[in-house]
């Protein structure tokens, strides 16, 4: 781009806007997604001294407060993506699975090397390693360097997933070959055009990828047979770069600009892929953590209870993409989530392990619950699947709320001597009567 | 020229999945106990006690039982004194209470109601053990004989496993000397 702005703010401000908005959404999602994650940011502009970070954090709000409180640390026009990588590699020092989002047009006009410490002036790049063109100043020797950068995280165990951003068409002002190359894929590799607007859209995309699934919840904006700036090499000649043989400077073409036709706008996209759910395929059973027994039915506990696809354990067979889950009564009319519903993600034709708790207990008198899973938060039932299964609540669990405390022996109390049956009475063996035996039951499941 | 990089490391949580021990657990022969007054025989005297023990072959978790007498012969001239093996405050002494016969009912009424169980995380007795401590004094005016008694019907007294017990009771005789 030939501007730091794009349209009534500044580029910076719709990366954050993105960014942020890409945070909040995976803050809507499960409670168990966001445990799950820590995000850390790298912020870069100009040289490898001009990158500014915070580590890895679960604590969404820190990392939102940074991005928002990122500056421009640098007014020049040159951009050291390797730096980048190198420096967010260097932050991710989990041990688990490894996610860098990456922004970027894609044009790398410096390198780690060209910069020697935080108060040196970098060397500009200068004909013939580095032109001035149609993307401003760019050396082919910085893109190399970043795809290498990114080439040896990704041997690593590094995904990477890259945003990239910049007009296709005259004047070209994006670089999708190098961003193809630095991404783990072409479905990792996303388009976010030249309307800024956009990016929060295509970032929220890349959640269901990152967090177990390949559909993406938006629809991001089409996929245009890209610039192919290398037209005569192999059909993905980006995504397996060998730096050091094939990506010499002077090999690198000039983008063609008028193979690019300009993106088509789609409508704004929904989250939901109603279209797709008359006739949703395979179905779903409840198992316990282990996902071993198919269609378990009856569990000890409302922990117990994990949601699989099913009808067996030969893969999903949901289609991959989000999911909406909650679990209701038999007849399905009392939501017993109180949030609502929850999300889980299928990716690969693989069904995550999801546990259903927390949820409240049925009315139904034989402990009976129905779980739905849909294509739609509305939970259409031409959308959905469901399945029931039951909790044999713990002996002594009189109060029916999961757990054998204090409670259900005031329960038993108050109606010891009495003839009365049935658990909700203190009558935990079901024998008509409430006296010492049930106290006994009671005691030997009591968790104080 | 700028950009963002987010990186995401997904941690792996462990579900520790707690089990749960059910405890509907198949019956066993029926244990047996002895509940007894002890002394079982005396001369009264003034504010005597009077022990009521129990003799089981299994651990007992939860007892209840009357105990009757002659409230014209004697009186309780103390509260029912409790051991703490089996409790009427099994879930502390600010919690659920329960029965424990007061000495004014029981002198009104010539009975005393007692519901004893085992408090939380202890440990179940067995053997011979003590649970109720009584202190009577004599008010009949002239000489006679008077029996504390458990009535049969009222006992229950339950193992660990949640069986009754098969109990067999030991009253009380006393001798009342004007």
């Amino acid at each position: 781009m030939g501007t730091l702005n794009v349209g009534f703010q500044s580029k910076l401000q719709w990366e954050k806007q993105a960014a942020v908005a890409f945070l909040n959404f995976i803050k809507s999602q499960s409670i168990m997604l966001q445990q799950s994650v820590r995000i850390g940011v790298v912020s870069w502009a100009g040289n490898m001294y001009r990158v500014s970070s915070l580590p890895l954090t679960n604590n969404w709000d820190t990392v939102i407060n940074f991005i928002n409180l990122m500056t421009y640390q640098s007014t020049d026009a040159y951009t050291c993506i390797e730096c980048a990588i190198n420096k967010s590699t260097g932050l991710l020092t989990s041990t688990n699975r490894k996610v860098i989002i990456l922004m970027s047009d894609g044009v790398g006009n410096r390198i780690t090397a060209s910069c020697t410490s935080a108060n040196s002036s970098c060397s500009d790049p200068t004909p013939p390693a580095c032109d001035n063109g149609a993307y401003g100043p760019h050396c082919p020797q910085a893109d190399l360097a970043a795809i290498s950068a990114a080439l040896t995280q990704k041997g690593n165990g590094i995904t990477f997933h890259v945003v990239g951003y910049g007009s296709r068409t005259n004047p070209v002002t994006i670089l999708e070959n190098n961003l193809r190359a630095i991404a783990s894929g072409d479905s990792s590799y996303h388009y976010g055009g030249d309307d800024a607007a956009n990016w929060s859209n295509i970032f929220q995309s890349i959640v269901p990828q990152i967090c177990g699934g390949t559909t993406p919840i938006l629809t991001p904006s089409p996929r245009q047979p890209t610039a192919t700036l290398t037209p005569t090499r192999s059909p993905t000649p980006a995504r397996t770069p060998t730096p050091t043989r094939t990506h010499a400077p002077t090999r690198t073409p000039t983008p063609t600009r008028t193979r690019t036709p300009a993106p088509t706008r789609t409508p704004t996209p929904t989250r939901e892929h109603i279209a797709d759910c008359k006739n949703l395929p395979g179905a779903l059973f409840t198992t316990d953590a282990a996902g071993k027994p198919v269609n378990k039915n009856i569990y000890a506990d409302r922990q117990d209870v994990y949601l699989q696809g099913g009808p067996d354990q030969r893969g999903a067979h949901l289609p991959d993409g989000l999911y909406y889950y909650k679990v209701t009564d038999p007849s399905g009319k009392i939501n017993l989530y109180s949030d609502g519903y929850r999300t889980v993600t299928v990716i690969k034709n693989v069904f995550p392990a999801t546990q259903l708790i927390p949820f409240a207990p049925s009315p139904n008198h034989g402990d009976e619950y129905k779980v739905w899973i849909s294509t739609v938060s509305i939970f259409r039932n031409q959308c959905s699947k469901t399945d029931n299964f039951k909790i044999r609540l713990s002996t002594g669990d009189a109060t029916n709320d999961g757990v054998v405390d204090k409670k259900d022996c005031g329960v038993w109390a108050k109606n010891v001597d009495k003839h009365m049956s049935g658990r909700n009475n203190g009558d935990f063996n079901n024998d008509g009567s409430v006296n010492g035996a049930d106290y006994i039951l009671w005691w030997k499941n009591y968790r104080p | 020229m700028l950009g963002i990089a987010l990186f995401v490391a997904f941690n792996i949580f462990f579900a520790q999945q707690i089990t749960k021990k059910q405890t509907l657990e198949s019956e066993a022969a029926a244990s047996t106990a002895t509940l007894s007054i002890k002394p079982s025989e005396s001369t009264s005297s003034k504010d005597q006690t009077f022990q009521l023990w129990v003799v089981s072959d299994n651990p007992v978790g939860f007892a209840q039982l009357d105990v009757s007498f002659d409230q014209t012969k004697m009186q309780l001239t103390k509260e029912v004194a409790l051991d703490s093996v089996l409790s009427n405050t099994p879930l502390g002494e600010n919690d659920l209470k329960l029965n424990k016969t007061s000495m004014a009912d029981a002198n009104a009424t010539g009975n005393i109601r007692l519901m004893l169980a085992l408090p939380v995380q202890a440990t179940a007795p067995t053997g011979a053990f003590n649970i109720a401590s009584l202190v009577f004094t004599p008010i009949a005016t002239e000489s006679t004989s008077t029996v504390i008694q458990i009535p049969p019907a009222a006992v229950q007294i339950f193992d660990m496993n949640a069986n009754q017990f098969t109990v067999q009771i030991q009253n009380a005789t006393v001798t009342v000397m004007r």
